[in-house]
């Protein structure tokens, strides 16, 4: 039984990440180093991931369908993979948005101190 | 599967570029080149572990997880090459044993014979249900008006066996030929290799002499000459005109080496008496059989009333050809098939228990991978695979096995008659039967793992962690499971040991009937007189009778004769008949007998015994009296009670101008086929009824085989055109009349052998096993003064029980094996009381020898030991 759980932790953990990533590449196609940078910033660096496993996470939601790779130039005129949202991906970013609000407001109404 | 491999290629850019731009990015935050470097570094983390995992996105996750559960499996297999061993064995044995049966049912079953179209072809056979006779050979006049008649056929050809003697090479030989009318090769969609069909009116006399080869003919003795058609080939000393070749894969009917057109003249049109056509036909669109047989079947009707001295009670057969033509074979196959899955269906029970034996000291390994965090899902999966590997290693070394029983001389049979079994060249082991034997060892391995996987996948893991004995639960409800499957396996056994019993007992009563004449040492010889060359009964009959006198003065030569139809041989003729004295029978009452013409000689040849009257001599000839010979049957119903000799007999020609024959002497019957009681015969002086094929039968002082040659060259020499065909012994026929029997028989005792012995070694392992894990408790009842023999006589009555409650619900399982092989089964009942008692006899007896060793073990257990052990 312990170990349905745990599956459960971990692709939470994933999912989270690739949430953000959607979150990212809603403004616009961004290159590797470009989206990890823009996590971090966004979230005042308070979430500390390795950038490597951006990766895997990028190539799960191009395995999904939900982001698009193409190539392009970066700003200091390499040639570098561009990431897309696709529109399956923007509507399971609304979806998963809506669902990450949710259970945020849940948990913030249950440990919001009583009055 | 192309673009995974590209995106993967340029991760490794991806990355590079990702850390580079990190690098310029500390550099711009004032690091040195190297010291940003290694930041940038040390934020990306693991570039290996971030490719691996970002491979593993892409991989097809459970392929691995296989290739790693297979790994593991062939580790542990190596690791217990006892148990690998006896079970890759066991399995082999086992799925050789389907894979051969399989490749044997598939030949004759399933593809006996190549058409594009089998499911529309039928077989037609005239139908006398007042003699019993579903399979009739069709009269020509009642060919003919189905022929016009029907409108469910859109083609329907008849055809009859021919005799060709091939001449105009270096020695004459005898073909298997067959007359068709012209839309035979239609009929069963078949067109020639080379050349063309016959055309319609070739089918008219006169304008018949053309030849249709088959390949193998064409290739042997024509030396495929690609221009054979138009050539002329010498056929029974006339030259007919070679039209086409058929192609390698056609062979219908089976044996078949040369087809030329079937003619109806004048005199046969009209004829509804003689009985030898044989007929396919092909449904047309959207008829089914059913509709097929009922407009026949109205046919028939209309046909007995307009001609009611030859028609009446006569129906039509319409049969799926296939069945028709291997029905008789598909019965004993099935069973074989069945016996043979049962016996596999034991070995898988065997080798489930030896791993739910083994399941138990591999507690502790399953255990601690639960505690790691394997699912069950996924210890299933590993037992599984692991005993799915044992299938797949099983079945390769089965197709081993299967290539030897393949090669067996038991299931060899003779060229000459193999030939007649459509299919029976086609045996061999061939893609489809690889993918059965796939197909058969995988599931297999599935089978026999279930089980054990699903009890080892549910461990008490902390018990089982704890230092100390396996939980005694645990062990109780794994022991009971493997005592329900050793039950199983000897109720199954024991119902295939009965089967076999009864299939043995039914072969060795054949081979005990005596067939009413002596078939030992007697050679035999078929020789087909041409009636271009032989065109009077006088020449046929003249040839003959010198052949007998040249054979007869050959050294090692006892006595020779000729007859028109030899015993064994499946073949007959029958003819209405009349009793002198008697009144007219009604139509369709007429009674019948088995028509023989024979030399003078061949009673003395055959030792048929002359019971009253005399030998046929030489004074029976054409011109004297007109006499007959009848059998014991035939006396015995035509005048019971009566003395025959002097009474009148005559063959009920269709225009009753057959002469009144006098019977002259009572002979012994005669079996023409073992398991089939003699039926009323009549025997007439070869001068008085003269057959152009006769069987020539020689009683030898020595082996008959070395006479072959020499009686062949008498033959050759009175006519060097003339081949003999079908060289065997009588003992030869004998043998072929029973084999399937034989073939069924101990094709069955060897599975039963198997499968006994499988329970045996099953019985076996459970008593040791439990003798092993009760070691501790023997040690206790000892010291506590139990004496050997009661401790010998507990563990006996264990595994006597298991056996006993085995052979109680085998028992109904064999009633119900002994009622399906019922009609295999000759002067045997098929719940013979003798053959239950034996066989469970013998069970009891090989279960007592295996639960001998472990109970000698478990007497000398030393009690101190047993008990320092705990």
């Amino acid at each position: 039984m312990s170990t349905k759980e745990e599956r459960e932790r971990i692709e939470l953990l994933q999912g989270t990440l690739d949430l953000l990533v959607l979150r990212t590449l809603l403004l616009g196609p961004r290159h590797g180093h470009a989206i990890a940078k823009s996590i971090e910033f966004n979230s005042d660096e308070v979430l500390q991931v390795e950038q490597g496993s951006l990766y895997p996470a990028l190539h799960r939601l191009i395995k999904r369908g939900w982001i698009s790779v193409e190539d392009g130039t970066s700003e200091n005129n390499r040639r570098a993979k561009f990431y897309r949202l696709t529109t399956k991906g923007r509507r399971r970013l609304d979806l998963e948005t809506r669902k990450w609000n949710k259970l945020a407001g849940a948990i913030a109404r249950i440990l919001r101190p009583a009055e | 599967m192309r673009r995974t491999k590209r995106m993967l290629q340029e991760l490794d850019e991806d990355i590079r570029g990702h850390i580079d731009a990190e690098t310029q990015d500390n550099i711009a935050r004032g690091m040195s080149p190297e010291e940003a470097h290694y930041a940038a570094m040390r934020k990306f983390g693991n570039v290996a572990r971030v490719k691996e995992d970002t491979r593993e996105v892409w991989s097809v996750a459970w392929i691995e997880q296989l290739l790693q559960d297979v790994r593991f499996g062939l580790r542990m297999l190596r690791r217990s090459p006892g148990f690998t061993v006896v079970a890759v064995l066991t399995l082999a044995l086992g799925i050789g044993a389907n894979t051969y049966i399989f490749s044997v049912v598939d030949a004759l079953v399933f593809r006996p014979m190549a058409f594009p179209d089998p499911a529309r072809l039928v077989a037609l056979w005239e139908r006398v249900p007042s003699a019993g006779l579903n399979r009739n050979e069709l009269a020509p006049a009642n060919f003919l008006d189905w022929q016009q008649q029907n409108h469910v056929f859109d083609h329907i050809a008849a055809y009859s066996w021919w005799n060709a003697n091939l001449g105009g090479v270096e020695r004459p030989e005898h073909l298997h030929g067959i007359q068709v009318t012209p839309d035979f090769f239609a009929t069963l969609e078949a067109q020639p290799f080379i050349g063309r069909e016959f055309l319609p009116e070739e089918g008219t006399p006169g304008n018949d002499l053309v030849a249709m080869l088959s390949y193998d003919l064409w290739r042997d003795h024509f030396a495929a000459d690609p221009s054979i058609v138009g050539k002329p080939v010498l056929l029974n000393g006339i030259k007919y005109t070679v039209v086409g070749v058929m192609g390698a894969n056609f062979n219908y009917p089976s044996g078949a080496q040369v087809w030329s057109p079937l003619t109806f003249p004048p005199g046969v049109q009209a004829n509804r008496g003689g009985h030898y056509l044989l007929a396919v036909a092909h449904l047309a669109a959207r008829v089914h059989r059913e509709e097929a047989q009922a407009e026949m079947s109205t046919i028939a009707s209309q046909l007995a009333q307009q001609y009611p001295q030859t028609n009446t009670g006569r129906g039509i057969n319409v049969m799926p050809l296939m069945e028709s033509e291997v029905g008789e074979a598909r019965t004993l196959l099935a069973i074989m098939l069945t016996a043979v899955g049962l016996v596999l269906l034991i070995a898988c029970a065997n080798i489930s228990n030896l791993m739910l034996a083994r399941g138990g000291h591999r507690q502790r390994e399953t255990a601690i991978r639960v505690a790691l965090g394997a699912t069950r899902l996924r210890l299933i999966r590993l037992l599984l695979v692991e005993s799915t590997l044992l299938g797949l290693l099983g079945g390769s070394l089965g197709i081993l096995f299967a290539f030897l029983f393949l090669k067996c001389p038991l299931f060899q049979i003779p060229s000459d008659f193999a030939r007649l079994i459509p299919g029976w060249g086609k045996i061999v082991i061939n893609a489809p039967v690889l993918l059965f034997t796939l197909v058969v060892s995988l599931g297999t391995g599935l089978i026999f793992g279930l089980l054990p996987a699903l009890g080892a996948s549910r461990p008490n893991v902390s018990d089982t962690l704890k230092e100390g004995a396996p939980s005694a639960s645990m062990g109780r409800r794994r022991g009971r499971l493997r005592n329900v499957l050793i039950v199983a396996e000897v109720a199954v056994s024991l119902a295939l040991l009965a089967t076999a019993g009864l299939m043995m007992k039914s072969f060795l009563h054949l081979e005990q009937v005596s067939p009413g004449f002596n078939p030992d040492r007697v050679l035999t010889m078929f020789i087909a007189l041409p009636s271009a060359k032989y065109n009077s009964d006088q020449q046929v009959a003249a040839f003959y009778e010198q052949l007998l006198d040249r054979v007869q003065i050959l050294p090692g030569v006892q006595s020779s004769a000729v007859a028109n139809i030899l015993p064994m041989s499946k073949m007959n003729t029958i003819s209405d008949i009349r009793i002198d004295g008697r009144p007219e029978p009604k139509p369709g009452e007429e009674p019948g007998a088995n028509v023989r013409a024979v030399s003078n000689s061949y009673f003395r040849t055959m030792q048929i015994p002359i019971d009253r009257g005399r030998e046929f001599t030489s004074q029976d000839s054409a011109k004297g009296q007109q006499v007959v010979a009848v059998n014991e049957v035939f006396a015995a119903r035509f005048w019971p009670g009566e003395d025959p000799i002097g009474k009148r007999v005559r063959l009920s020609g269709p225009l009753n101008t057959e002469q009144w024959r006098t019977v002259v002497a009572v002979v012994g019957d005669i079996r023409n086929q073992v398991d089939v009681p003699p039926p009323a015969e009549i025997y007439f002086p070869l001068r008085q009824q003269t057959r152009p094929t006769m069987v020539l039968v020689v009683r030898t002082a020595t082996d008959p085989r070395s006479l072959a040659e020499s009686v062949r060259t008498q033959v050759t020499a009175l006519d060097r055109d003339l081949p003999v065909f079908d060289v065997m012994t009588m003992e030869d026929w004998r043998s072929i009349s029973v084999l399937p029997q034989k073939i069924g028989g101990s094709l069955m005792a060897a599975f039963a052998g198997f499968a006994l012995l499988l329970s045996a070694i099953g019985l076996f392992g459970v008593i040791a096993y439990s003798v092993s894990e009760r070691t501790h408790e023997i040690g206790i009842r000892i010291a506590l003064g139990a004496g050997r023999g009661e401790i010998f006589r507990l563990v006996v009555g264990q595994g006597m029980l298991i056996a006993l409650v085995g052979l109680l619900l085998g028992l109904p399982l064999a009633l119900g094996m002994g009622r399906a092989v019922a009609g295999l089964l000759y002067g045997v009942a098929p719940n013979d009381f003798t053959t239950f008692a034996t066989v469970a006899a013998i069970f009891a007896a090989v279960a007592l020898a295996a639960c001998y060793i472990p109970a000698r073990r478990a007497m000398a257990v030393d009690p101190m030991v047993a008990l320092r052990h705990e």
